[in-house]
């Protein structure tokens, strides 16, 4: 069947292309060396896309550099070029992806690694954009590395053991996110096993079946890799959403519970009391000076799981709104589908609807958006200079992220009311009119 | 076989040469998800613009679709969806013209695009063109950006009657609102010439069929040697062969000395050279009290000057010509380990006829880098206890460069040593 024409505008479009996402998955293994067989620009956004949260990143990321040569007569001398240096002295784990115009010459990229005598698990495979966006690449990386792996059934998972699916450092503040998820989990008494493609080394892979449960965290990119493991192992898994809020944090720790009983949940529900009372009677204290946090229009600019787990904390506690407006960043959001409930107002897919999402942008006289520098920049062209900027996706141009507060969980809750409070009284402090404060 | 290196991709140089040409949309025959490439670099230079070009950021750019490629079209070939991209392209934004950027992917499929867009431009009475280049294939950010170029004047541009003081920029050096471009008008008014078009980025496709109404032509650009500005150069010429345009473009305003040979090179073209002397005057009384200044903080420092940058993109006889002139002792020079024999044989020549400096290596270098104030150097070195001033790789027009420099080594002087780091001239 022919699929629909989708030929809109792509000045509104930020999800990069598959290669950065099965880079991002490789990248997320610390042992692992990741070549990218393609020309020098293709690779260098794709690490450019990376680097902000992996800045030493080139050490172990390189690429054939092609060029109308080797697309003509191969790219064999190009591989091999590039290859050599893991004969001497191979990693952990090697991971050759194959960028568009490589992938449609064919050449044997894992034969060529192999007759070079490279002795290291090397994970082949071809990707760029004709595979898709950040997602599909993600997705298909970690599922070539499972094929790659000795993973047999587990009939004895340790229990309160489990391994957290689909997260990235590819994703703005990953890594300060997958802390805190970890923190939460052994505050309820879990241990987490392995986080394939955010830090777990390529040696611990081969363990993932020694966890009772796989928690899939971000969807577009976990699923699958939950899905298989399920077909050929028999795990089980729980797409629990994202623990965005105090609420959402405890509809997620007991959503896991459910399945798999921890045995400091107590401690870990206890926990999250005290934080929503606390952050309850400070906010409410500053209210009495600082009046409500209101704003005329939020658009929520993210990655899907991302996105609508954070509009759902916004709306339902931290903030009150007129208008309540996402955009899904990535082409493909997967199985991620859209929530039900009031609080979400308009749904845009930026891979459809380009115009719709710059129109609807340069009409935003106030508010907040929670995106990228995408998002900020088409708002700055079109003069609507008092909408605040929280930056939750990349590329962010225009902040730079030091320290380690996540989005995530309790640390996440507090950290990102602050943000908004703080930014809504330096507004005042700095005489913007009421108004555009909100 | 031989490798030709290829560093870049020349669809971001078609939307570079196209972005802001009001009544264009271009169209990347490509997957979708190469479009973020351009984003990116829109992105970037956006905020880059923020801080030193603020005009750009205020510019509207035109539509940049996709046909959005996928393994179907890589198979079956993409042409079909082509013409349907430019259909849709033409039936959303009425466009003056059409420009279909050519990718790596329909480059190996092998789509004839050139074919479609003749067939389409019949079916639609609008200008639909291809350029050639695909991908990084054939050509890079630079190929896509010159023949975007030269089929703007091609098909757009007509013989004009010539307006007396009136200039034609040519060539990008940041764009209409940066650095360089405002040098450029800056020296341009010793002569009482005015810039009336710049070309390709900032001119309407409506307005190009006047745009040779320039009296003269100036190529922007930086260094003579690159290849890639010999392109520009021909463009010029082909300007000129079509309409009776001269231009200047065997010399470049960048660094004092060089700005010099260009406001008198101008001079002669125009048949003012007694302007041009008294512009070199003016630009040398301006020069030689800034270098006053900074020699009250620079004279006797002793720096090290650490270069590993091709010599095609490197003009080291400015840096070293104002080190001497600010009284500055150089120490040595250090060559980093990244340059093929013959390039660095061709750097060293280079560099010893500006200074008669020892090349350093091992324990000499190190010991010359403890000595220093601060270190000049095109790389970051990485050592944080290391005061350093990281040198221009794009300086502006006239002695901005200079400028530049002269601020970041009096800021790194100013520096307390328990900071080292790295300045950006």
């Amino acid at each position: 069947m022919l699929r629909p024409d989708n030929f809109s505008d792509v000045c509104s479009h930020a999800d990069c292309c598959a290669l950065a996402g099965a880079a991002a998955f490789f990248a997320g293994i610390p042992d692992a060396a990741v070549v990218v067989n393609g020309p020098l620009w293709c690779y260098f956004y794709a690490m450019r896309h990376l680097e902000d949260s992996l800045p030493l990143l080139s050490q172990r990321m390189h690429c054939t550099q092609l060029d109308n040569e080797s697309i003509v007569f191969g790219s064999e001398e190009y591989l091999r070029e590039t290859l050599q240096p893991y004969v001497q002295e191979p990693p952990a784990l090697l991971c050759i992806e194959s960028n568009c115009s490589a992938s449609l010459i064919g050449d044997d990229t894992a034969g060529i690694a192999r007759d070079m005598g490279i002795h290291c698990p090397v994970v082949v495979f071809d990707s760029g954009g004709l595979t898709g966006g950040f997602a599909e690449g993600y997705v298909k990386a970690s599922l070539a590395v499972l094929d790659t792996l000795p993973l047999q059934p587990n009939p004895h998972p340790e229990p309160q053991r489990v391994n957290l699916l689909g997260l990235t450092t590819g994703y703005y503040n990953g890594v300060n996110d997958r802390r805190e998820l970890v923190r939460l989990l052994q505050l309820a008494g879990y241990t987490v096993n392995t986080c394939p493609g955010d830090g777990t080394f390529a040696g611990m892979l081969s363990d993932i079946p020694r966890a009772a449960l796989n928690i899939v965290v971000h969807e577009e990119l976990g699923l699958a890799m939950a899905q298989a493991l399920k077909d050929r192992l028999g795990m089980p898994f729980i797409v629990p959403g994202i623990p965005y809020g105090t609420a959402g944090t405890k509809r997620w720790l007991e959503a896991i519970q459910a399945v798999l009983p921890a045995s400091s949940m107590p401690a870990a529900l206890s926990e999250i009391e005290r934080v929503r009372n606390g952050l309850l009677l400070r906010i409410n204290d500053f209210k009495m000076t600082w009046d409500e946090l209101w704003f005329d229009e939020v658009v929520i600019a993210a990655p899907p799981s991302t996105a609508f787990g954070l509009a759902e904390a916004l709306r339902t506690e931290w903030a009150d709104t007129g208008h309540l407006t996402v955009i899904v960043q990535q082409a493909v959001a997967g199985s991620v589908q859209q929530p039900k409930g009031s609080w979400l107002d308009t749904v845009y897919s930026a891979a459809v609807d380009g115009e719709n999402i710059q129109r609807h942008l340069a009409q935003m006289k106030s508010g907040l958006v929670m995106g990228s520098s995408n998002e900020s920049s088409l708002l700055r062209r079109a003069g609507c200079r008092a909408v605040q900027l929280f930056p939750v996706a990349f590329p962010v141009e225009e902040r730079i992220l030091l320290t380690d507060a996540p989005f995530m969980g309790l640390r996440g809750a507090q950290y990102i009311q602050e943000c908004l409070w703080n930014e809504k009284i330096g507004q005042i402090f700095r005489g913007v009119p009421r108004e555009e404060q909100e | 076989m031989k490798r030709r290196n290829s560093c870049s991709c020349s669809m971001p140089g078609v939307w570079r040469a196209l972005c802001y040409v009001e009544g264009a949309v271009v169209i990347f025959h490509s997957p979708r998800a190469c479009a973020h490439i351009a984003r990116r670099m829109d992105i970037n230079s956006y905020y880059r613009n923020i801080r030193e070009a603020y005009g750009e950021c205020e510019l509207k750019s035109v539509p940049l679709l996709s046909s959005d490629l996928e393994e179907d079209e890589a198979v079956f070939g993409g042409e079909n969806r082509l013409r349907r991209a430019i259909r849709y392209a033409a039936e959303k934004y009425h466009p003056k013209a059409i420009f279909i950027a050519n990718s790596c992917v329909s480059g190996v499929i092998g789509d004839d695009t050139e074919a479609v867009a003749a067939e389409m431009e019949e079916e639609l009475g609008i200008v639909v063109a291809a350029v050639s280049a695909h991908g990084y294939l054939d050509g890079e950010y630079f190929a896509g950006y010159i023949d975007t170029a030269r089929m703007l004047i091609d098909r757009f541009m007509q013989p004009q009657p010539k307006q007396p003081g009136t200039v034609m920029l040519l060539g990008d050096c940041g764009g209409v609102y940066g650095e360089y471009v405002q040098q450029i008008k800056r020296l341009l008014q010793y002569f009482s010439l005015r810039v009336t078009a710049h070309f390709p980025s900032f001119i309407p496709i409506d307005q190009l069929a006047s745009a040779p109404s320039a009296s003269l032509t100036i190529v922007l650009g930086r260094y003579k040697a690159d290849e890639r500005q010999q392109e520009l150069v021909k463009l010029a010429e082909h300007l000129k062969d079509r309409f009776a345009i001269p231009y200047l473009g065997d010399i470049y305003p960048v660094g004092f000395e060089q700005t010099k040979q260009w406001l008198q090179r101008l001079g002669a073209m125009i048949g003012r050279p007694e302007q041009a002397d008294r512009a070199i005057a003016a630009e040398e009384q301006a020069f030689a009290a800034a270098v006053e200044q900074a020699r009250k903080v620079l004279a006797g420092k002793k720096i090290v000057y650490c270069v590993g940058r091709l010599a095609q993109y490197f003009q080291p006889e400015i840096d070293l010509a104002l080190l001497k002139r600010l009284g500055i002792q150089l120490l040595g020079i250090q060559l980093f380990d990244c340059y093929p024999d013959t390039e660095r044989q061709l750097l060293l020549q280079r560099l010893q006829a500006c200074t008669a400096a020892p090349v350093l290596e091992g324990v000499a270098a190190e010991m010359a880098l403890q000595d220093a104030d601060f270190v000049l150097t095109t790389h970051e070195l990485l050592s944080a206890d290391i005061k350093q001033v990281y040198t221009l790789f794009l300086p502006g027009a006239g002695w901005q460069g200079e400028r530049d420099l002269m601020r970041a080594m009096t800021r790194i002087v100013c520096r307390q040593a328990s900071r080292g780091g790295l300045v950006y001239a």
